[in-house]
């Protein structure tokens, strides 16, 4: 799972250098020709809040604490905001806790990870509270995503449906 | 609370036609939309109605159905309006048996009595077990399956100023009344429910049976009669009904290690008779996939303050929006999820909300109509492409 954090936290960094290093690269050095002179302490404050704005939508996106103690109620934390075609699931690590994960909803629908939600009925049942927990282990838990991410051909699935 | 009205007025709905009550709304037999099916406004006997049911199961189990006219076969015969809500488990073959003979089974019994009454529909309803049963003996030995197969049953008949009130299981139905003190509306639940979570039925079950002591056992932190099963009466699971459907060829995980002589679960329903009063604004009849997410005064604020068009449906998506919730992920991402995988969830729900309009109750020149409607459309399984 570390992976696919490690890698949406980059594509979040990467996205947000690119959007204020290519806003200010264009103008250095010389002004066009008819166009007032900018002044370098607005460009700058400007600049400052572009990248505060940035973080703090980085912040935000953050899931959290990354796992919850066994008998936490996940409803009644403060509200994670999962991202959009993402939901939480929760899986037991070697300690016995249980780690938060972010995954694609469209994997749900997986014959492989069916397999898994059948084990967490057969488990828990239906109507447990929370989210959605996975009785298996976390190892074999990335392997299940890893494969279904592979069957897919490419990580960009999102639109699929 | 009210959020969900803030939302533009039902969408999809464009093909209302004005005029005739039973075709307002679209399609008079409803309309499907991937896994939600719904009839947003129609016509019945004391006023309007609005149904709507998702899918969660691969295979629906949620049945319904309102019949609107002649209670009976005699022309002079009782007349009003018949709800029927069958929450099914284990398969659809149970709730969907129910759904094509409890109505005509009530009919005949009400023709037989000349009258509706608390005895005619419970009378009904161990009809409609009794014919269950033959069934699952004709079909023992070459689909044993259908033994495990049962079905909680809701009904409402609203004749002659009374409401009744049947339930055998754990749907619901709750009344809105206007309050005017409170300038609200006030839920009042009218269903006595049969799930071993409530204290009342562990005490009735245990004091049915002093001596199993396994009568309820508490599993998944749920309570289960045998710890197989939810609610302690139903129409079907005739493998607690009778010994000789708990044994092979039935699955294992069925089977009781002991036989037993006495029924464990009971078809017969707990009846409540309402007369209705100029206050009583609505019902609401949902099967507990809804009421897991909502509560009493939930659902009934929400339709009293929002279009009485599509309000059922309403009704089912501000449920969905709290199961989406409680799983951690947006409704619009609930959306993807395919039948089957659905139930981790949420369960079938059906939710169908009938208006009461008393003067027209009382008019006798509504006598005319009939009118039947089946939740799903009738149509077996929606599926989804």
């Amino acid at each position: 799972m570390k992976k696919i954090r490690g890698f949406l936290l980059k594509h979040r960094v990467n996205t947000l250098f690119r959007c204020v290093l290519r806003r200010n690269r264009t103008p250095r050095g010389y002004h066009r020709l008819g166009s007032p002179p900018t002044c370098t302490i607005s460009k700058l404050i400007s600049w400052v809040q572009r990248l505060k704005s940035k973080a703090r939508a980085i912040c935000c996106q953050k899931p959290g604490p990354g796992y919850l103690h066994l008998g936490q109620d996940p409803v009644q934390e403060k509200a994670l905001p999962v991202p959009k075609g993402h939901m939480a699931v929760y899986v037991r690590q070697e300690d016995g806790d249980f780690q938060r994960v972010l995954v694609p909803v469209i994997y749900i629908n997986h014959p492989l990870f069916g397999k898994l939600l059948r084990e967490a009925e057969e488990e828990y049942g239906y109507d447990h509270p929370g989210g959605i927990t996975i009785p298996c282990r976390i190892s074999e838990f990335e392997s299940v995503q890893t494969r279904i991410a592979a069957g897919r051909g490419c990580r960009k699935t999102l639109t699929w449906k | 609370m009210v959020k969900p009205c803030w939302k533009p007025s039902v969408e999809g709905d464009g093909s209302r036609r004005g005029g005739d009550g039973s075709r307002r709304g679209g399609d008079p037999s409803g309309r499907s939309e991937g896994l939600m099916w719904y009839k947003d406004i129609g016509s019945h006997a004391s006023g309007e109605f609005s149904m709507a049911v998702i899918q969660a199961n691969n295979l629906l189990e949620d049945q319904s159905q309102l019949e609107s006219g002649q209670l009976s076969s005699l022309k002079s015969g009782p007349y009003g309006t018949f709800i029927g809500l069958y929450d099914g488990h284990g398969g659809p073959e149970t709730s969907r048996f129910v759904n094509e003979n409890m109505f005509l089974n009530l009919k005949k019994l009400a023709s037989e009595h000349q009258e509706m009454s608390a005895n005619v529909i419970k009378k009904a309803f161990l009809a409609t077990e009794e014919e269950f049963l033959s069934l699952v003996k004709e079909q023992w030995l070459t689909k044993p399956q259908i033994a495990s197969v049962g079905s909680c049953c809701l009904v409402g008949v609203i004749c002659g100023g009374l409401l009744y009130v049947a339930n055998a299981g754990d749907s619901r139905v709750v009344l809105g009344r206007a309050d005017r003190a409170a300038r609200g509306v006030t839920a009042i639940q009218l269903s006595t429910e049969h799930n071993a979570s409530i204290d009342s039925v562990r005490d009735e079950l245990r004091s049915l049976h002093p001596h199993d002591p396994q009568i309820v056992v508490l599993k998944h932190k749920v309570w289960r009669v045998k710890g197989l099963i939810q609610v302690s009466r139903s129409i079907g699971d005739a493998y607690l009904k009778k010994s000789e459907f708990n044994r092979e060829p039935l699955l294992a995980k069925f089977r009781l290690p002991e036989p037993f002589s006495k029924p464990i679960l009971s078809p017969e329903p707990s009846i409540f008779i309402h007369k209705l009063n100029p206050k009583d604004q609505f019902l609401i009849f949902a099967s507990d996939g809804l009421w897991e997410h909502l509560s009493n005064q939930e659902a009934v604020d929400i339709v009293h303050s929002c279009p009485k068009n599509g309000i059922a449906r309403r009704l089912v998506k501000a449920a969905l929006r709290v199961a989406a919730k409680k799983r951690e992920m947006r409704y619009s991402d609930l959306k993807k999820i395919d039948r089957g995988v659905r139930r981790h969830f949420h369960d079938d729900i059906t939710v169908i909300v009938v208006f009461l309009n008393l003067p027209l109750m009382n008019r006798s020149s509504s006598r005319s109509s009939t009118f039947s409607i089946r939740g799903g459309g009738g149509i077996p399984t929606p599926t989804k492409s």
